[in-house]
Formats: structure tokens, sequence, C-alpha cells
């Protein structure tokens, strides 16, 4: 396995973006959030969120529950701390995880931070944002491509921090790797300015995750010129 | 007030877990190979959260009762060889009890000497020794601030330009302790701490002069070709080296060199333009003829390796200055011949004036 992650801050005043990734002999986690809030909160949110997982991560050795785990306490974990700190009430963050435990991998993710799955250079899955473009796309009222520039894509139905009335992230089903096979985990700021098809073109022309990684930011930034660009993150991983 | 175990801050006995770092108060499912969190040395030194664990033993957050500041633990504990019982005494396995006994030996010796350096800017210092528990401990220096794998678990390959920053720092630190007659042995992206102002080396390599008794003891550092691990003179003459160079290109590439694997899959390791990866040609050039070269090779010395890091910037800066010094050639004939333009233009529209 190899990994290669960047976050950057585009035109903002601070990145709210947080990412972070652990490896141990058997296991690794990759983590990646983007805070929502003003005012540093959801700095705050992201970075506390993603710390929380390499904690939680380090302090278990199976992880079969790792991921329920994560998303549960570090809800709570939020609502506390914006309970005890008024002033950052308003801290929320998505949050966008990759486990990879021997030869299997899982995922979950909340809000509109993205994993694209790739078996053999092409896309085979990705994770559904939990937005307002995205409910119109299930309901047949705009297409896929038309959630990049949705006036409403910044609309989030659920992040973390929010009250839930029942648990709102996603986890997918557990799967074995196969060889060939890559992950990229990524902020909105990163999908918004980079199509689909050019991360499958990148990807098959790449020499190493940190090309492919390089290749896709200099789209983002060169798409983004001109504009007044959110943070950007993304993790890519490969299993070859 | 209750001092917390994870950061050594002290925060109210009302509260569960710390807030500042979250650790808990009442310490649940700690690992069995870990010393127990509060446990006293020298009727001194707190033993605090394990923090980080190699083959050659376990690094805690500890405490100084006396000078009240943070300070590090290590403790000598081979895994393969020894356990841990009642959560504080070390034993070793029967069968292994004389290699056991070697090894704490080695620990010791090894940070006394280190202790006997005294104060040395790019190592954190360290402070005290002692035999407790079955094993045996010194107390370290702390030191504020990130090593290169917490760097590279937010942000994965780092910037040549700052990669090679960090480089030249650790050649230097490497080159004094050469003068001092001494080397580090046991380089690795865990045993490199970026500090605001610095580099600090910690987890010193041990000198086992046994070359099996050492493999048995501790586990081969990834980051130096197997090669030298067999010859003690030459371990000590290349191992750190080998090591920074290894480290340069984990760093520049997001990749481990992985030594042993190439070289008995008789492949070179990729160099980093095969990777889609920019280094300026001369590093690259001169760091796989280290990487993929002959470890035994005499040649290959501290000096060298500074020199191929900073080829590039030498000849950067070669390069600004040479066009600086064209521009500032060039500039009078450009104005001068516009200038002459000028005039005939000039003279041209008054005649036709």
């Amino acid at each position: 396995m190899t990994y290669a992650m960047l976050s950057r801050q585009g035109k903002r005043e601070n990145n709210e973006d947080s990412v972070r990734m652990k490896e141990k002999k058997e296991a690794s986690v990759f983590l990646l959030a983007d805070g929502l809030g003003g005012h540093g909160a959801g700095e705050i949110a992201s970075d506390k969120t993603t710390s929380y997982g390499i904690h939680l991560f380090e302090s278990v050795d199976s992880y079969e529950r790792y991921l329920k785990d994560l998303f549960e306490n570090g809800q709570k974990r939020l609502l506390n701390m914006q309970r005890e700190q008024h002033a950052l009430e308003q801290m929320k963050t998505t949050l966008v995880t990759l486990l990879i435990d021997g030869r299997d991998a899982e995922w979950g993710h909340i809000g509109d931070s993205r994993l694209y799955f790739f078996v053999g250079g092409h896309i085979r899955q990705r994770t559904l944002d939990h937005s307002v473009p995205q409910m119109l796309v299930k309901s047949g009222e705009i297409s896929e491509n038309d959630i990049r520039t949705h006036p409403d894509r910044n609309r989030l139905l659920r992040v973390m921090g929010s009250e839930w009335n029942r648990n709102s992230y996603e986890l997918s089903r557990r799967i074995t790797l196969t060889k060939d096979v890559s992950f990229l985990l990524c902020s909105d700021g990163f999908w918004e300015y980079i199509v689909e098809e050019w991360m499958e073109n990148t990807l098959q022309n790449a020499k190493s995750v940190a090309h492919w990684l390089n290749m896709m930011e200099r789209i983002v930034v060169e798409n983004g010129r001109g504009r007044y660009m959110d943070n950007f993150s993304a993790i890519g991983v490969w299993i070859r | 007030m209750i001092k917390c175990m994870g950061c050594m801050e002290e925060y109210s006995e009302k509260k569960q877990e710390c807030p500042y770092c979250g650790y808990p108060q009442e310490i649940k499912n700690i690992n069995p190979s870990y010393q127990t969190p509060g446990t006293i040395l020298s009727e001194r030194y707190m033993i605090g959260r394990a923090f980080h664990q190699d083959s050659i033993g376990i690094s805690y957050l500890g405490w100084d009762n006396l000078i009240e500041k943070k300070i590090v633990i290590k403790e000598y504990f081979p895994e393969n060889i020894a356990f841990r019982i009642d959560g504080r005494e070390i034993v070793s396995e029967p069968k292994w009890e004389k290699l056991y006994e070697t090894g704490k030996k080695a620990f010791f010796e090894e940070t006394q000497n280190w202790g006997q350096l005294g104060k040395f800017h790019g190592i954190a210092n360290v402070y005290d020794q002692m035999m407790q528990y079955g094993t045996a401990y010194y107390v370290r220096e702390w030191v504020p601030g990130r090593t290169i794998r917490e760097i590279v678990e937010r942000e994965n390959p780092v910037i040549f330009g700052q990669a090679r920053s960090w480089m030249r720092q650790l050649i230097q630190i490497l080159l004094e302790l050469q003068q001092a007659g001494r080397a580090h042995g046991n380089l690795s992206i865990d045993n490199i701490v970026v500090t605001d102002e610095e580099i600090k080396l910690i987890n010193f390599g041990m000198r086992v002069n046994d070359s099996k008794a050492r493999g048995k003891l501790f586990e081969e550092n990834p980051y130096i070709p197997r090669e030298i691990y067999e010859d003690t003179e030459l371990f000590w003459q290349k191992a750190d080296v080998y090591a920074a160079a290894a480290v340069f290109y984990r760093m520049v590439t997001g990749e481990m060199p992985h030594f042993q694997e190439k070289r008995i899959r008789k492949e070179k390791i990729k160099a980093p333009a095969e990777l889609g990866v920019w280094v300026h040609p001369e590093t690259e050039k001169g760091l796989m003829a280290i990487l993929n070269g002959d470890p035994k090779r005499k040649e290959i010395n501290l000096k060298k390796l500074e020199q191929i890091v900073w080829t590039a910037n030498q000849g950067m800066r070669e390069k600004n200055r040479k066009r600086e010094e064209s521009r500032n050639y060039f500039l009078p004939v450009f104005v001068g011949i516009e200038g002459v333009i000028v005039v005939i233009l000039a003279i041209i529209l008054i005649l036709v004036w």
C-alpha cells in the first residue's frame, strides 16, 4: 500500500480541512474532514474529529466496530465541546474515512466529502453526498454533473456537530481488496474542480500515487483560477 | 487537581477526561506490555502514557517531580524475548535470559555514553539512567515538535525544498556527532523531531557487537540496508549515511525505498522521476547512486551526501546569479539600441515634417 495526501488553503483566510492517517502493522486508517462554522470553529471541528479518529485507532486492537464508534463517539464529543464552549456552538464538520484492515477495506462518510473507489483505473463506486443537489439527483430533477454548479451545492443535510435523530452517517460493506485498487478521499473544494473522467485519466497515467495527486491538483488549481477557491484536500491510496 | 498521564497538564478531578488532550482519568484496557501509568522511578520520575514502541523498547511521556518538568522515559523492553508481569516488572523468557541481559547491559552503557556527551544541540539530551523493575531506563529531554512520521501522516510527500532544508540540518548534526566520535545508529522517520527552530534526534541505536545477538534482540531498521548489519564496524561508519539518504527519499517521494525487497528481487529502487516526482536532477542522480549502489563502498560518507543534497541549491543559485549578471550586462546594450532607434525615428519624423 502507498498513499499521498495534501491539504491546501485555496484563497480562503484559513484552512478548515483536516487530513490525517495512521499506519499499524496490520491496519491503516485515513481521515478527511471539512469544517464548517466560521470564526475558526470549522477548523477546530475538523481537527478534533480527525485527531479523535487517530486516537481511537491507536487504542483498539480489533477494528470491527471502529467506524461505528468513530462516527458516534466523535459526534458525542463534538456536541459536548459545543455545550462547554458556547462560542463554538456552530462548529460542524463533514467526515470521510477509509479503514484498511489486513486485506479488507471499509469506509464511511457524512456530508459532502467524498470517497471514490477505483478498480483497474476505473471508478467502481463513490459515496453519495448528504446535500441538497444530491437529493435533487436522486429525485431526477438534475443530473450528476449539475451538482458541481448547483447554487445550493453548499447546503448540507447531514454533518457531524448537528443533532441527529438517527445515525446520519453511512458505512460501506466490508470488501476484500484485490490488486490494482485505488481510493481517492476528497473535500468539495477538490471534487468541484475535477470531473470523474479526469480522475480516471490521471490515474491511468500516473507513475505513483504522489504523481496522481499532483496531476489532479494541477487540474484543480487550473480550473479554480480566477475564482474565490475554497480549501481543498485529497488523500490517494493505492493497493498494488 | 490531578495530573493527566496523557499530557502532564493539571485539571479538575471532576472531569472524566483531560480537557487539554482527551486522555481519560481512569485508564482502562491498557496494553499489558506497557508500564502502569503513575509508576515512579528513582523516587523522582513519574511514568505516563506510552507513545512509541520499537524493537529496543517503549518510550513514555513522563514528569520530573523534582524540577517539575516534562520528560521522556525510555524503557528497555525487547518484546520478542521478554514480557511484563503484574503491570510493572519485566522478565525474560528463561531460554533468552543471557541475551536479555546482554541487551540490557548494551542499553545501559550506550545511554551512559550519550549522557556523557553533555549538552548537544541536535540530540535530545540524556539526563539520568537507572535499573529498576527488572529492566533499564533512561530519562531524556522532552522535545516539543513533530516527528517526520507525524509530518508525513498529514502531508505526503514533503515538498522538495522543505525536505532539503531539514536534510541540511540533519547532516550537520550527524557530522558534529561524527567529530565527537559518535553515530546515531537508528535513524528513521520516527527518530527525527522537527521543532520550531531546529531538528533534534531521539532514540539512538545500541551497540551490540555480536551481530547474531543483535539480530535476535533488535529488528533491523528498514532505513538501513541489511548488508551493513553484518559488520559492526561498517555499520557504525555507514548506517547514518544510508538512513539519512533513505529518509530523504521517503520524504520527497512519499514511498519507502524498500532496500531488502528490491535486492532480493534484484530490482533497482525507482528514481523520483520514475515515480513522477520532481527532484533536482543532480540531487536525484547522486541520491540514487547511494541507494542503489553497493552499501559497502568506501566513498559514501556524510560529506558526499551533503554535497548531493546541496548541489541542487548551489546549481540553482549559480544559474540565478548568471541570469542576473547577463541581465545587467545586456541592459545597457538594449537601452543603447533602443535609444539609437528612437533618435533615428525622431530625425526621420522631423525631416518628413
